[in-house]
């Protein structure tokens, strides 16, 4: 019995180690890609700028589309900082999804909207408007009021309204950059080749100071379970993102920020109501429906587009947050799996999905169960002690030179926080973040496959205590 | 041996990632220090440097005297800042001498270097002949545009043609022309926008042929423009270019028709911003193109992007082509068409526009009812008869919702307390907003206590003349609102609707 045990702590820790060796050398690899593919991008973007994009009549409106459940106090200073982004021409739609709280009574106080009927024509199946508000004072700003039908669903509805050729759906609780939505338009108009998906960078705001919706100040937050979340966001978005993207195999845009060609999502049915990361799957959708029409399509990601979103404060509101994530991640590789290493959807059916199905989603349970079996094996003799080094090399050294090259890219492009000791601090996060709060993250993500695998699909909300917000000089 | 072989690598390992690690912290630090001190020799030097623009600028110092000065700027931050300076002063009356004063001080060659590579010392006598002595043409091969498409040697390029087109615009246009042999796309794009901003005639040819090659039917991958790009940098040109757009109006392609009429469009909607436009500001090739073949073009695209520049002719002629496009097949052409004629110098195509009110798609309705609210007084009267005696519930729909997006709803309301013909047309209008069920705005005004007690009284009649189950509810609950006077009004306009009931129902 010992014997056999043995040997299956073997297997075991063969296929973890075969995970680690795989899963760092495609972060190595795209690591690599993406600081080529950033630097040129920043350097392009900070010397030719985009000011004739803002001057010119070719640059097509955008329909901002924000869906809110329970966001009254953040709605305001969202709508303001929208209303006063640069940008030619843009129509703002809030969709209250059912909240229980003042979100819509604090925009009708705000603006002076009133009642208004307005005519509806659904080309996306979602949940029909209650009502809607309106104010001629703001004609770009538009509330309609709805039952909850979750994020997808309020989407879906600000499409059926919306009039420009391309929406751009925004968190009630972000903040974008006043340049945003014009950089992110930039390589749509740049493009020989259609743009269906424009996607930008998300920051987080915790420690920021924030008036009137907008960032006044950049600055670290304050606790450890924030500031390691800035590193894992630098992380994703200047090197996974990128990476993909210059790969041609885009399977993730953060819903948080990203620009999409409204025609192309109704052609393929909207935001999907049978997962909870519809973001994701739209991007799924949204290949399948072009990739069968045979038309020609790009997805492009930026990284001078900045948005800055409140991260989870609490470990509790973070397990919520990874598990959904983790969860719809799962929901959207099982939907779209006949894609997986079908070579007519190109590097994505051959590379990106395959990664995001066996690395990212179905990998945190490996990940997981070698956090716990690799220092038992140890402890229990049944692993060598230099077996152990490597794999605990390979689990977590490894990745401090992903971190702390990522916040490498970020001080060469971006460049958004302001002081030396900044930066220096996140460095100090980038090491400390591979020694526990990996391996939590980890565990949550492993809870998310779990949930997926005994069938509790539910959307866990993630409740934020709001930004530092400073009143108007 | 194999145990002791993995104990080694992963030493190796940790050393080499920690080593890294390293490094990538000296990195960060190394890069921050040596930015602050850029920018702190950038602020020094336009410190020190300004005064020597400025009085370069206003002629106090010769261009000799200057470019000795400023030359005195060595490090990549002065020069940096030196540059912006000078950009920042160019206008038409200093172009010309700040672009000498930039050959003078050298930077033009280094820019020509980066942007040109071994045609450099080529390209700079064109630009110095001002295109008289012609440009080396490139000489490409397949391995050579994959590496030079590459961005780590493209964006350099870019920069530099970026630069260089911003200097004097005859030297621009040498450069822009040269850089448009490029093989990246990065730098042809700068240098397509260069022509556009420079809006002269020899760099016409080469956009038009930008958006060719943008169009072409090649597959899209192969095509090296973006059309954007290429009709944005023609949109930059004037009125008084467009007579040479005429041979490009005559294209036998029709998606190329299509760009070009939609960039003589964008070009009117520019200038009619600032001046009425006329028949007389068009040349008479262009005038005649539009009327005799772009009207009546075969492709539906080309004709509704025709109709908005045919409004700007503003004559008989004019006005014929528009009631003909405002009738015409195609959902689009009248769509287009309905927007062109929302102008208040088509006083007859009035009954055409009402006529569309009712057409069969409802963003041609919807154009109609907004042109129509958009265009004064008189139009909105007819706009409010006109909803008042339909019977189309899909062109009431719309009137509807455009009375209310527009604010136009807030006159009506008003008109109800004004008395005569005025609040009796103002009344029908909210019976038929009730008829249609349209009530969310009218129930608000009525709510609310600091309007006219007597506009909101009238109203009220609206909502008890179509007695239903609807409106009863509504004077129900207006009249449990207990709002004076409308609160007692409402009770007994609704006493009387049950009496009329009652009375019915023994009947």
């Amino acid at each position: 019995m010992h014997d056999r045990v043995l040997v299956l702590f073997d297997y075991v820790n063969a296929v973890i180690l075969v995970y680690f060796v795989l899963t760092n050398a495609t972060y190595t690899l795209l690591m690599l890609v993406s600081l080529y593919a950033v630097t040129m991008h920043s350097k392009y973007a900070a010397r030719i700028g985009n000011q004739d994009l803002l001057d010119s009549p070719v640059t097509p409106p955008v329909a901002l589309i924000v869906p809110a459940h329970n966001e009254e106090e953040g709605i305001v200073p969202t709508v303001l900082s929208l209303l006063e982004l640069e940008y030619p021409e843009k129509e703002l739609i809030v969709v209250d999804d059912g909240s229980s709280d003042g979100t819509a009574s604090r925009l009708v106080e705000r603006f002076g909207l009133q009642a208004a009927d307005f005519i509806y024509r659904p080309r996306l199946k979602a949940r029909a408007p209650l009502g809607f508000f309106y104010s001629p004072e703001y004609p770009q700003l538009l509330l309609i009021r709805k039952e909850n039908g979750g994020k997808a669903d309020a989407l879906n509805v600000g499409i059926n309204m919306a009039r420009s050729p391309y929406f751009f759906s925004v968190d009630a609780d972000s903040i974008i950059e006043r340049q945003g939505v014009l950089r992110l338009m930039a390589p749509v108009l740049q493009s020989r080749i259609p743009t269906v998906v424009s996607g930008g960078v998300v920051r987080i705001a915790n420690g920021c100071t924030v008036r009137e919706g907008k960032i006044v100040a950049v600055d670290l937050p304050g606790s450890w379970l924030e500031r390691c979340q800035v590193v894992e966001y630098i992380r994703t978005f200047l090197f996974g993102r990128p990476g993909w993207n210059f790969l041609h195999a885009t399977f993730i845009a953060s819903g948080a920020f990203c620009l999409l060609h409204r025609e192309s999502v109704i052609g393929a049915g909207g935001f999907a109501t049978d997962t909870v990361t519809e973001d994701i799957d739209v991007i799924a959708s949204l290949h399948r429906s072009l990739r069968a029409k045979g038309e020609p399509y790009r997805m492009v990601f930026a990284t001078d587009p900045i948005c800055w979103t409140e991260a989870p404060k609490e470990v509790r509101m973070l397990a919520r947050q990874r598990r959904r994530w983790q969860l719809g991640l799962l929901q959207t590789v099982m939907k779209h799996n006949d894609m997986i290493f079908n070579p007519s959807y190109g590097a994505l059916g051959m590379m990106g999905l395959p990664f995001h199905a066996y690395i990212e989603a179905v990998g945190c349970l490996v990940e997981a169960l070698g956090t716990v079996l690799i220092p038992f094996s140890f402890l229990v003799g049944a692993m060598p002690l230099s077996l152990f080094l490597l794999l605990m090399f390979l689990a977590v050294g490894y990745g401090t030179l992903l971190s702390t090259g990522s916040v490498l890219m970020e001080e060469a492009t971006i460049r958004r926080y302001p002081k030396i000791s900044h930066v220096v601090t996140l460095m100090g996060y980038a090491l400390i973040e591979n020694f526990g709060y990996r391996q939590m993250t980890a565990f949550f993500r492993a809870q998310g496959a779990i949930q997926y695998l005994t069938g509790r699909r539910r959307w866990e909300t993630v409740r934020k205590s709001g930004m530092k917000q400073v009143a108007h000089a | 041996m194999l145990l002791e072989d993995i104990a080694a690598l992963v030493v190796w390992l940790i050393v080499a990632v920690t080593a890294i690690n390293l490094v990538f912290l000296g990195s960060v630090v190394y890069r921050r220090v040596v930015r602050g001190r850029y920018f702190r020799e950038k602020d020094e030097a336009r410190g020190r440097w300004q005064p020597v623009v400025e009085q370069f600028v206003r002629w106090e110092l010769s261009q000799g005297e200057a470019a000795a000065r400023l030359g005195e700027a060595k490090s990549e931050a002065a020069q940096d800042a030196v540059r912006e300076m000078l950009l920042a002063r160019t206008m038409p009356e200093t172009c010309d001498r700040i672009t000498a004063l930039f050959f003078a001080l050298g930077a033009a060659e280094r820019w020509g270097r980066a942007a040109f590579g071994k045609r450099a010392p080529g390209v700079m006598l064109s630009a110095l002949s001002l295109g008289h002595i012609p440009f080396p043409a490139r000489q490409g091969n397949r391995l050579g545009d994959g590496l030079q498409r590459m961005r780590l040697l493209s964006v350099p390029r870019a920069v530099a043609v970026d630069a260089l087109c911003r200097l004097a615009p005859d030297f621009a246009e040498v450069f822009a022309l040269a850089a448009l042999e490029d093989a990246a796309g990065e730098v042809r794009r700068v240098a397509l926008s260069s022509l556009g901003r420079n809006r002269r005639a020899a760099g016409m040819g080469p956009l038009f042929a930008a958006l060719a090659d943008a169009l072409s039917k090649e597959p899209v991958e192969e095509r090296t423009t973006s059309a954007r790009t290429a009709k944005a940098a023609l949109v930059c040109y004037g009125l008084e270019h467009l007579r040479r757009f005429v041979p490009y109006l005559r294209s036998p392609d029709p998606e190329f028709r299509f760009y070009v009429v939609d960039i003589v469009r964008e070009i009117c909607a520019r200038e009619s911003r600032t001046r009425e436009l006329g028949r007389n500001d068009f040349p008479d090739e262009l005038y005649e193109q539009f009327l005799d073949a772009l009207a009546g073009d075969e492709s539906a695209d080309v004709r509704a992007r025709s109709a908005p520049v045919i409004a700007q002719f503003h004559d008989l002629r004019g006005a014929i082509a528009l009631r003909h496009l405002l009738r015409d097949e195609n959902e689009y052409v009248r769509l287009h068409a309905v927007r062109a004629a929302a102008d208040p110098g088509y006083p007859e195509l009035l009954p055409v526009l009402l006529e569309r009110m009712t057409d069969r798609r409802w963003r041609v309705r919807e154009a109609a009812v907004r042109a129509l609210s958009g265009l004064g007084p008189e139009a909105q009267q007819m706009l409010f008869r006109e909803f008042a005696a339909s019977l189309d519930r899909y062109e009431s729909e719309q009137i509807t919702e455009e009375l209310q997006r527009s604010g136009l709803i807030r006159q009506v309301l008003e008109g109800l307390g004004a008395g005569g013909a005025r609040a009796q047309l103002a009344l029908a209008v909210c019976r038929r907003m009730v008829a249609v069920g349209r009530t969310a705005l009218l129930r608000a005004f009525l709510m609310e206590d600091s309007e006219p007690a007597e506009a909101r009284l009238m109203l009220l009649e609206a909502f008890a003349a179509p007695p239903n189950a609807e409106t009863a509810g509504m004077l129900e609950e207006i009249a449990l609102s207990g709002r004076h006077p409308v609160g007692a009004r409402a009770a007994e306009l609704l006493g009387e609707l049950r009496g009329r009931r009652r009375a019915a129902g023994a009947a």
